[in-house]
């Protein structure tokens, strides 16, 4: 967690928060702990700089106390009635021990701290922000009114103790946010979102780059903010009507964006430098892993024109993702409507969170690459049932043909035979010769109709038998990992190119692999040995399953013969004739309770081109 | 003497047809019913000829073919099935030929005279 990170302040006192300690005597924050009766258990240095200077302590006292309200009661009884861990916003004037009064503005969160039940406020000083109310009511009806209101609302809303303290419950919604979705964009989004959200960071406008490893550039891909000074304006407006929580930000995504595009998108999107030294700032952010701050990006040798140009903003904190060693792009946040300097606060909070915000989006990358390797293996399966059905079908029929010639050729063999012993011309003669003929004409049929209906032709190319072995076990990946099967591979270096019909020897590999997987219920080894043995080279598939009993192990090959209660028992039938159909063969040897080995015989390419030719 | 014919046919059917026909030929005539049969028999019975069918129970006509011509790469061997696809794949193996079964014996008898005289030759040439 973040928090975990900002430890190293000091020693005592301290609150455990989440999985995280936060020193909070010398924190700048001015954060108060109240019990549950509204005592003040406990206060960040911030909070006694702010309320009570000079004083030793404010442990002990009551927060009502502290009420320049008349109505004080009904503040305690809400912050009371807090639901748990849900941060809510108050704005209320407290009196200070200089005897002036405060407006504040407070957010108020009820936690557990150290399993006592606890109040944390943090408070938002609002009197810079309220001198300036009154100072823009005394230049009320001048001109430049409308002017002066725009950049008065524009301070109201970030008043520079704003963006310096962080509020502690918003650590915690962004990384359950981050945590909740896997989906690229709306990572991205939420890491934006999060940046310039009011109740997060409340930067400006806040940009998204990646790095595109491939070709290796640097290229800009999201972007969130107002567009203008109107639109920052119109959004501050009905942001300080809403007082949305970061939860409320976050929910806007769908509803704000149903395509997809932020409004700043195409306008970073115009960035793509390549990633190479004294390239530019954004650039050497991701080279040097490191956050870098711009106060005057026009005078900087360090930005190029092309970022100056795009980004217009003359500050700007650039911050590296960085997952693992691997800097994944860089996110870059101004203040360029708010006109106020970037704090060395900022941009270590900011850094802080984008290690919480690159892991989140090296999860989404991993999982969005994943879903595209799941669809084209869903696509390749889909092919390889459409084959399997077409190799059944042309298997059936050949062994239909096969069934019949059998028969005719005895026929009509001994209908030869009784034929010659036969007087010629005599009528037991010519009844004979109708039988031969006859059985001829079914022979010729057969011949024509149903010996060359299985497509035999194959499509040879040069491929390697590693990666075709890699390949069909990359298919079956899900049912090796369930089902607890190591895959080992041990073919012979160097091993010549094969001419074969790679989605028919995958064909091959993917039942026989599929029949080890399913003859090691309780998981098991699929070993495969590849050596030459001249003029092939011979393939052993091992699996270390049941094995096949001795009274069976004959007839596996033979179509229609299976033990198993679905299929047709073609499986291994069809990777014979797809090997036959290679001039190659398959064997096999089996142990009861030690495995089954196949041994596959493919020829080198001199001997299937032979084979081809013919 | 013709020659000594090894048949290797698991159809008693067809067996009987073919002993008939080779041995009015004036062959002598040995058969193995499987694979494994044929293995064991070739060393004693010496066949200057095998015909092999392809489909056979235990071990195939071709894993059979390949253990024999392991031991004797010369030994002359025709393949003779009731299957028509593999018919142009395993001469490259080592076989002198490949027929599909027929009623019409006297293709089989024909190809049996020319891989016998070829042998034959080839002792001679020696």
């Amino acid at each position: 967690m973040i928090f975990g990170a900002i430890k190293q302040m000091a020693d005592t006192p301290t609150i455990s928060i989440a999985d995280g300690t936060w020193c909070l005597s010398t924190c700048d924050a001015p954060i108060l702990l109240l019990n549950l009766s509204g005592e003040i258990q406990d206060f960040s240095a911030g909070a006694r700089q702010l309320l009570a200077p000079g004083e030793e302590s404010l442990r002990g006292r009551p927060v009502s106390h502290l009420y320049a309200h008349e109505y004080s009661s009904d503040f305690l009884e809400q912050i009371q009635n807090l639901a748990l861990n849900i941060p809510h916003t108050f704005f209320c004037r407290f009196r200070v021990s200089s005897g002036g009064v405060l407006p504040l503005k407070v957010v108020a969160r009820r936690t557990d701290c150290l399993g006592q039940p606890t109040i944390i406020l943090t408070l938002f000083d609002r009197s810079v922000e309220e001198q300036l109310k009154k100072e823009v009511a005394r230049l009320k009806g001048e001109l430049k009114l409308v002017y002066q209101r725009v950049e008065q609302m524009v301070v109201e809303q970030a008043s520079p103790d704003e963006v310096s303290q962080f509020e502690i419950s918003v650590l915690h919604q962004i990384s359950q946010a981050l945590l909740s979705t896997i989906e690229l964009n709306k990572v991205l989004y939420i890491i934006l979102t999060c940046v310039t959200a009011h109740p997060a960071f409340g930067f400006s406008r806040a940009f998204l780059l990646l790095v595109d490893e491939e070709n290796q550039v640097l290229e800009g891909k999201m972007g969130v903010g107002p567009r203008n000074v109107e639109e920052a304006h119109r959004i501050w407006q009905e942001l300080s009507q809403a007082h949305w929580g970061l939860d409320e930000f976050l929910a806007q995504y769908d509803r704000l964006y149903p395509d997809g595009q932020l409004p700043l998108d195409s306008v970073i999107q115009r960035y793509r430098q390549p990633i190479r030294p004294n390239q530019d700032i954004l650039v050497d952010a991701v080279l040097t892993k490191q956050a870098l701050q711009v106060d005057d990006a026009v005078n900087d040798e360090r930005v190029s024109t092309e970022c100056l140009e795009i980004l217009a903003s003359n500050h700007f904190v650039v911050v590296p993702l960085v997952a693992g060693e691997r800097a994944l792009g860089v996110i870059v946040a101004d203040n360029l409507y708010k006109d106020q300097a970037v704090t060395p606060w900022d941009v270590r909070l900011l850094s802080l969170f984008a290690n919480h915000g690159a892991m989140a989006l090296h999860n989404a990358a991993t999982y969005a690459k994943l879903r595209q390797n799941i669809q084209q293996l869903r696509e390749i399966q889909e092919q390889l049932i459409q084959s399997e059905r077409l190799s059944a079908i042309g298997e059936m029929t050949a062994k239909v043909a096969h069934e019949i010639r059998n028969p005719l050729v005895t026929i009509g063999g001994f209908a030869r035979s009784i034929l010659k012993g036969l007087p010629a011309d005599s009528t037991m003669a010519r009844k004979c010769e109708i039988m031969v003929e006859e059985t001829l004409r079914l022979e010729e049929i057969l011949s024509s109709l149903l010996d060359f209906s299985r497509q035999s032709e194959l499509k040879l190319e040069y491929c390697n038998l590693d990666e075709l072995i890699g390949r069909s076990c990359s298919l079956l990946r899900d049912q090796l990992q369930q089902k607890k099967v190591r895959v080992v591979r041990d073919i012979q270096k160097p091993m010549p190119e094969l001419l074969l019909d790679t989605n028919k020897i995958q064909q091959v590999l993917l039942n026989l692999v599929k029949n080890a997987v399913e003859a090691m219920p309780e998981g098991g080894t699929i070993s495969f040995t590849a050596h030459l043995q001249g003029r092939f080279v011979s393939l052993k598939v091992s699996d270390t399953g049941e094995g096949i009993p001795s009274d069976i192990i004959g007839n596996i090959f033979n179509p229609f013969f299976t033990t198993k209660s679905e299929g047709f028992g073609l499986g291994l039938a069809i990777c014979r004739t797809f090997l036959y159909d290679h001039g190659g063969n398959v064997s096999v040897t089996s142990e009861v309770g030690k495995g089954t080995t196949f041994d596959i015989l493919l020829p080198l390419p001199s001997v299937s081109a032979d084979t081809a030719e013919k | 003497m013709k020659g000594r014919i090894l048949l290797v046919e698991d159809n008693e059917l067809q067996r009987q047809l073919y002993r008939e026909e080779l041995e009015q030929q004036g062959y002598e005539v040995e058969i193995a019913p499987d694979g494994d049969n044929a293995l064991a028999k070739v060393a004693a019975c010496k066949p200057d000829l095998i015909i092999l069918d392809v489909e056979l129970p235990n071990r195939d006509g071709i894993e059979t073919m390949r253990k024999l011509l392991e031991d004797q790469p010369d030994l002359p061997i025709i393949l003779n099935s009731a299957y028509a696809h593999y018919k142009s794949n395993f001469i490259s193996w080592g076989a002198q030929a490949y027929l599909i079964k027929t009623s019409d014996t006297s293709r089989l008898l024909e190809e049996v005279r020319r891989v016998l005289s070829a042998k034959h030759e080839k002792v001679i040439e020696k």
